[in-house]
């Protein structure tokens, strides 16, 4: 899986670069308008994140670029504009996702994983983890083949936990994930020990492993290596 | 008080007060002048009734010349006049009623054929009186004409002259620094008018300019915020992954990252304002109020659940034209208000009708005061997790949608509702 990041801040690019090469992507980078023109007509890339405001031009643009180079290629828009008028400008000219500054690195990986998922790539219909394994087209959960019943929240924190599997997940980030942005509430914090606690007992009473850590209260970690 | 009564009472007063002045005036000069004619009259006469004495003419039209007994002669000597007013007793013929009337009267003591004599002659005042009572009158009645003719003169002006004074004045009323385009005022020709123009312009211009550089700047101002955040929040994140750290390290690192949250949160919010300020979400659509409460009610469902709050709900399919983005942050901030300043076991009731959005929940009673409520970053409680916006922004988004939003509590009960059709309901207020 290739991956294409614009991206004009270098400490920001060279970030979400690190984060998804641990995630067996193939990243390159491009720090302009320019270089990324450049790179989007010499290769060809399964998926481009793209900053919409670069100092020499419009990220808007070359997603008209990637659009007509190769139509299969999916575009997720980076912006810190949080402005509609960018947003429905990029959807309509065929831009997959848009995730707004700042995001959660997780959060990131999550939405290209989910975007592959949408595009089919590679033919593979599920994701799976050790014993467990998820069906994103009928949100169907199995452990050890057999099927467990997982409320709307569990199912996605258990994907968001799977997508992002031996990286530590912070419960903002996990709270994002659930709830949205707009939450402003201590309490979303119990309420993912609530679902996480009732996530592990499912998988645990179907013989699955307890891959959930915790990380010292900073957030959790989905792993099948010890600590 | 308007200015054009101020002036014309002043002008009205002092009309009153020259006029009793010159009424006053007239009456005394007149009055001097008339009796100085008349003495002139009464000296002829007494020359006429000395001339009949002397002559032995008998005349009846003044009193009999009577000669002067001892103590007279000696208090008047020759040649002595003596001019008075004096009242009279007379008959009115006819009427057999007796009135006093003034008259002016010569008293002369004279010799004539040897004799010492006191001659007294005598006017009527009548007419004289008569002429000040005219006087008076027709005074009175110019007073009249001059302050309805000043009246008349007056309105007239006002409605010309100040015409584009309150034309403009109203403008000014309605005159918002939000608006884009310059005020608009009725020019006039007067150099006062003209002036206060000049200056109003020139205010309105600067307010605008300056409220809307004020908005820009806040709006870069956050959107330039974003990337260094992005960049922290990343960087804290990566740093996370490493398995090289300690717990202490851990909760420093944790305590940097929640900064960072709720800066970028409160930036993300400030920066939602701004925009909403900006009337940057002014694409409209038809949205389903219904579905919208349901679709959060369902995202909140933890929140209640935890709280054990009851939510009931009475909603109605009707569909507003409004921004979509707009009418979810909405509801999901009267949701996540509603259930936030809540009790345990606590209610919530939604009713949503054709005109009307109605949010009522339990929760303790307001600390500040009600007026406050819509602020920003005015906390009613004191929890660490509100930023004190989420009321200031569902007041802007009702604010650029012309609705209106209301709040009250009774007993314990606080309600927020949003008038959707604030036009009309302020009409019929």
């Amino acid at each position: 899986m290739k991956i294409l990041i614009v991206e004009d801040e270098i400490e920001l690019l060279d970030s979400m670069a690190s984060y998804l090469k641990n995630e067996d992507f193939i990243c390159e980078k491009a720090s302009s308008f320019f270089d990324a023109e450049d790179k989007i007509i010499s290769f060809k890339y399964d998926i481009i994140i793209l900053d919409i405001t670069l100092p020499d031009g419009s990220g808007i643009d070359l997603l008209k670029l990637v659009k007509e180079q190769s139509a299969k290629t999916g575009v997720l828009i980076v912006s810190a504009k949080n402005s509609l008028d960018d947003k429905l400008k990029g959807l309509d000219l065929g831009a997959d996702d848009y995730i707004t500054k700042p995001f959660h690195l997780a959060e990131l990986n999550s939405r290209i994983n989910s975007l592959i998922r949408r595009r089919n790539f590679d033919g593979d219909e599920f994701i799976v983890f050790n014993e467990i394994r998820v069906d994103p087209s009928s949100k169907e959960v199995t452990v050890h083949g057999k099927p467990i019943e997982l409320t709307k929240k569990e199912y996605n924190l258990l994907l968001y936990f799977i997508t992002n599997k031996n990286k530590v997940l912070t419960k903002e980030s996990i709270a994002e994930h659930l709830w949205g942005d707009d939450i402003e509430m201590a309490d979303s914090y119990d309420f993912i020990y609530t679902h996480m606690g009732n996530l592990r007992k499912k998988i645990n009473k179907l013989g699955g492993n307890n891959y959930l850590q915790t990380m010292y209260g900073l957030g959790y970690k989905f792993t099948d290596t010890l600590k | 008080m308007k200015l054009i009564e101020r002036t014309s009472r002043t002008y009205l007063w002092l009309s009153i007060v020259i006029f009793l002045i010159s009424a006053g005036m007239l009456i005394f000069v007149l009055t001097a002048v008339m009796n100085n004619r008349l003495d002139e009259q009464l000296r002829y006469n007494k020359e006429v009734l000395a001339k009949t004495i002397k002559y032995d003419y008998p005349l009846t039209i003044f009193d009999p010349p009577a000669e002067l007994n001892e103590s007279e002669q000696k208090k008047y000597p020759n040649d002595t006049v003596i001019f008075k007013d004096t009242l009279i007793l007379r008959a009115i013929e006819g009427e057999g009623v007796d009135e006093f009337e003034k008259y002016r009267q010569l008293t002369a003591y004279e010799t004539l054929h040897d004799k010492r004599w006191k001659i007294v002659v005598r006017n009527s005042l009548v007419r004289n009186q008569d002429f000040i009572w005219v006087i008076v009158l027709s005074s009175f009645i110019i007073i009249i004409l001059l302050l309805i003719g000043l009246w008349i003169l007056n309105t007239k002006i006002s409605k010309k002259i100040w015409y584009p004074f309150y034309t403009n004045l109203d403008k000014l009323k309605n005159f918002s620094v939000q608006d884009k385009n310059p005020i608009e005022l009725e020019s006039s020709n007067i150099d006062e008018f003209k002036e206060l123009n000049e200056s109003i312009r020139n205010l309105t211009q600067k307010l605008q300019s300056d409220f809307s550089s004020l908005k820009e700047f806040s709006e870069n101002a956050s959107h330039e915020m974003q990337t260094p955040l992005a960049i922290m929040q990343s960087k804290i994140e990566l740093l996370l992954q490493s398995n090289n750290i300690n717990q202490k390290q851990s909760h420093q690192l944790q305590s940097i990252y929640q900064a960072g949250k709720r800066l970028s949160k409160l930036n993300k919010t400030l920066l939602l304002l701004a925009k909403v300020e900006n009337q940057q979400y002014s694409t409209k659509e038809e949205v389903s109020f219904h579905n919208l409460i349901e679709k959060q009610l369902e995202n909140y469902e933890d929140f209640i659940l935890n709280k054990n709050i009851t939510v009931t709900k009475n909603l109605s399919e009707h569909i507003v034209s409004t921004n979509a983005i707009l009418a979810d942050t909405l509801i999901s901030n009267l949701i996540s208000n509603a259930i936030k300043h809540n009790v345990e076991n606590g209610t919530i009731s939604i009713i949503y009708k054709e005109d009307e959005l109605i949010f009522s929940n339990t929760g303790e009673p307001l600390i500040g005061a009600p007026e406050d409520l819509f602020n920003r970053f005015k906390k009613q409680s004191s929890r660490k997790d509100s930023l004190g916006l989420g009321l200031a922004i569902i007041k802007q988004i009702c604010d650029v949608n012309q609705w209106q939003l209301n709040y009250h509590c009774i007993d314990k009960l606080h309600t927020l509702s949003v008038l959707f059709n604030k036009k009309q309901t302020s009409k019929s207020n």
